[in-house]
């Protein structure tokens, strides 16, 4: 056999014998991933980004005009497709939203849907972005902050976002920024996606480093000259804290933000407006929401007036354009169906919902 | 661009492209200079750092042709001294900076080896000087871009022959599979292995520095070796390879190093281009110069020792402008003329038989090549550890904890040894086996990157 033949053909037995595997031991993968609740604290938007990356090629099956929500963890747990799609019969709603996401990542995230969307689905279709002050946050300070960023990205130094440290996993198929991507035809990237979904089964059971197991090993810390037995075990770790700190939650924001003079930059709206235009382009409407927020939340946190300031003039200067609308929903929500300083309460999801759903209903 | 990167397969598309369509004529005085050219502004940090280091090439064109012209001792030790002056001031080192705008100097890449190059090309000129020496055929020598990061270093003479030959040389299936045998294996090494490796030293190296931990500061010590072969011997292996597609044969960097059964065979195997270098231009002028000055069979041992000593402090030094390379340079330079001593008098006074018989058995080997291993260890930490951890792990640990975390290491050294010894060195293998290996790598590599997705930054030698 020619030389070449034969290495093409071991690397793709190789692959095929991997996946196979895979999906034998691990089950194929959920036909859509799970838009799950979040569980705080967490440092980790792994699966999140995974499902905006895989889960956008299910756009192209869509037989309806798509509904296709964009934002931050607020949005993603409180307009699931589960609620909201008896509510908007007339759509296919898929929500995209990744848990701390900015408008960057947003960005991003749309960049898939419009790979995988077949242009014709895409006339008629909405696009809903759930906005708030957080998601105005500075890429510099968002993708290195410790608090929610893996140790070994902090390390390296490197703004990338969630998005795109998943898509590092195949770059030129996966990561909307590579010019391979870009190039790529639509069908051959949903393909190529659909197989390397097979593999996103094993992700749960690996460890995120191949190290980490080794590096668990309690005995690293355990002096060689002292008996084993002589130690005595660590005691379990506290449970983690059913309630939140609202309050505290709010001063986590404040900081995280991170601004001086609480003056929100223009980065993220240049990247809004951005986004806007590549949704209009691409013939979508765009439907900006003022998300919910506590009252108290609104009046004591020093980004909510300027970030409302700001969102409002950028729509303003947006608003010639008669496919694109701002719905305020900051006063929807009273403060008993939030859990926290700014996510649903569990039974208060379908009221969310069915308050995001009347006001799309609306004329334009 | 690193050399895991996308673009770096873009540009050697590019290249390939233009050296093998372009006419064939044009490949020594054109087409090589100018992928020199461009791989330089594409990999140097900034476009001062690329301009500086044109300006050094002008500068050592500039003395080699004072260096043919004069012909003398006092010119070539003249040139020398200006060289490594330029070198010392580009590189940054703290005691040149009351040099002029020492402070401005911008960062280079690959100067390191520019400098070994370059030495080489006085001293061999001077040596056996030329009628001229062509301009381009320096430039492509010095800049040559499969090697600029970080080497292997070829000699002149051998560079200048391929070189020479790159008009006849036709890319033919033979070539492409050697080619992209070391390339894909390179890759391999690079992405797979070196990443694991590396999450281990890192996670390790945190560990280590969270708290008196024994333990894990020996093993951090033996998985950054680790790290640091799979890392080196893969970019070594990607940069033969795609030399190989152009006509160039580089020189091998590595010899099954983990084979080796002392602290010098261990340096006889490893980064073997750069060790040839020192060995042929610092060791052995130097251990000459100390024999006349000091010719009784009674000073030779001391006078190959002094030389060990030097040469390997001059190797410690060459990776860094810190005062960590500088402990790096004794710690090298103390078990290199140790190991040298040891073994001389060793010799001496066992006679060759009995001491081919010792060296040859296990209960000897064992021990002694742990000993080895673990010093290694030990004397390349300053590569990962700044001066300033250095200091706080020698607080933290103090004189017995540092003794633990080596005596550590060296027993598990001691355990594994004779295992690994007893491992058959692989032959060649059947071009089948060989493609076969290479689909499998690819596959590796490529399911690697998506369930860990790549963690790794910078390349690590090309720190140096």
């Amino acid at each position: 056999m020619k030389p070449f033949a034969l290495i093409t053909l071991s690397w793709f037995a190789c692959m095929a014998a991997a996946l196979a595997v895979c999906v034998a031991v691990f089950g194929r993968p959920e036909a859509r991933l799970p838009v799950e609740v979040l569980k705080l604290p967490r440092t980790s938007f792994r699966d999140e980004a995974l499902r905006a990356i895989f889960d956008s090629r299910n756009l192209a099956k869509a037989g309806k005009p798509l509904l296709l929500i964009l934002g931050a963890s607020a949005t993603q747990e409180g307009y699931p497709p589960s609620a909201l799609q008896p509510l908007l019969p007339d759509f296919s709603v898929n929500n995209l939203a990744i848990g701390a996401a900015n408008v960057t990542e947003m960005d991003q995230a749309l960049d898939l849907a419009l790979k995988s969307a077949r242009p014709a689905g895409l006339q008629g279709s909405e696009l809903v972005l759930g906005l708030s002050y957080p998601v105005f946050v500075r890429d510099g300070r968002r993708w290195t902050h410790p608090d929610i960023v893996g140790a070994d990205m902090v390390r390296r130094g490197e703004v990338v976002s969630d998005i795109v440290k998943e898509a590092t996993r195949c770059p030129p198929l996966l990561d909307p920024g590579n010019p391979v991507f870009r190039l790529t035809p639509a069908p051959l990237s949903e393909w190529a996606r659909g197989t390397l979904a097979a593999l996103l089964p094993l992700l749960s059971h690996l460890t995120v480093h191949p190290a980490d197991p080794v590096l668990a090993w309690p005995h690293w810390r355990h002096h060689p000259l002292v008996p084993v037995a002589a130690v005595a075990p660590a005691p379990p770790p506290p449970p983690p804290e059913s309630h939140v700190d609202a309050r505290k939650q709010m001063d986590w924001l404040t900081d995280y933000m991170g601004e001086e003079g609480h003056r929100l930059p223009e980065e993220q709206f240049a990247v809004l407006r951005r986004l806007v235009g590549k949704a209009r382009r691409a013939g979508m409407r765009v439907t900006a929401v003022n998300l919910p927020l506590p009252s108290w939340h609104q009046t004591d946190s020093p980004y909510h007036a300027a970030y409302w300031t700001a969102l409002q003039h950028t729509l303003r200067e947006l608003s010639a354009d008669p496919g694109v609308r701002l719905i305020d929903l900051s006063s929807s929500a009273p403060d008993t169906w939030f859990r926290d300083s700014s996510h649903p309460a569990k039974e208060a999801v379908q009221d969310w919902s069915a308050a995001l759903a009347r006001s799309i209903s609306q004329p334009w | 661009m690193t050399i895991v990167s996308l673009n770096f397969l873009v540009f050697l598309g590019g290249a390939l492209a233009c050296f093998h369509l372009l006419p064939h004529r044009w490949r020594p005085g054109f087409v090589f200079p100018a992928t020199c050219l461009v791989f330089l502004v594409l990999v140097s940090p900034s476009p001062s750092g690329a301009a500086a280091l044109l300006v050094y090439f002008a500068l050592l064109w500039m003395l080699l042709e004072l260096a043919i012209r004069s012909r003398g001792r006092p010119t070539l030790i003249g040139a020398l001294a200006v060289v490594l002056l330029g070198f010392g001031w580009l590189k940054g080192y703290e005691f040149l900076s009351f040099l002029p705008l020492s402070a401005a100097v911008p960062a280079t890449i690959g100067l390191a080896y520019i400098l070994i190059r370059s030495i080489q090309l006085l001293v061999d000129t001077m040596e056996s000087p030329p009628a001229r020496i062509n301009p381009v055929t320096v430039f492509n020598f010095l800049m040559a871009w499969p090697c600029l990061v970080s080497g292997p270093i070829q000699r002149y003479d051998d560079f200048e022959r391929q070189l020479a030959a790159m008009p006849s040389f036709r890319l033919g299936r033979d070539v492409i599979l050697r080619a992209m045998e070391r390339i894909i294996r390179g890759y391999f090494f690079v992405c797979v292995v070196g990443d694991a490796t590396r999450g281990l030293w890192l996670g390790l190296k945190d560990i280590a520095f969270a708290g008196a931990h024994p333990l894990a500061l020996g093993a951090s010590q033996a998985a950054f070796l680790f790290h640091l072969f799979f890392d080196f011997a893969g970019y070594t292996e990607i940069v033969i390879g795609v030399g190989y597609l152009f006509g160039l044969a580089l020189p091998e960097n590595f010899n099954r190093p983990f084979r080796a059964r002392s602290f010098l065979d261990f340096w006889n195997r490893w980064h073997m281009t750069m060790s040839g270098f020192f060995k042929t231009y610092v060791f052995n002028p130097a251990a000459m110069a100390l024999t006349r000055i000091a010719p009784s069979p009674a000073w030779t041992v001391v006078c190959a020792t002094a030389a060990f000593f030097a040469t390997f402090f001059l190797v410690g030094l060459w990776h860094g402008t810190t005062w960590a390379f500088v402990i790096c340079g004794l710690l090298l330079g103390l078990g290199a003329s140790v190991n040298h001593a040891y073994t001389t008098r060793l010799r001496v006074a066992l006679g060759r038989q009995r001491h081919d018989r010792l060296t040859s058995h296990l209960l000897y080997v064992a021990p002694a090549t742990a000993f080895a291993f673990t010093y290694l260890c030990l004397s390349v930490t300053p590569l990962w550890m700044t001066a300033e951890e250095l200091s706080a792990t020698l607080g933290r640990y103090g004189a017995s904890g540092l003794l633990l975390a080596e005596a550590v290491l060296f027993l598990v050294m001691l355990l594994a040894i004779p295992w690994w010894l007893k491992q058959e060195a692989g032959g060649p293998r059947p071009q089948w086996l060989a493609c076969i290996l290479m689909g499998a790598q690819l596959a590796a590599i490529q399911l690697y990157l998506f369930l860990f997705p790549a963690t790794g930054g910078l390349f690590f030698y090309e720190q140096f």
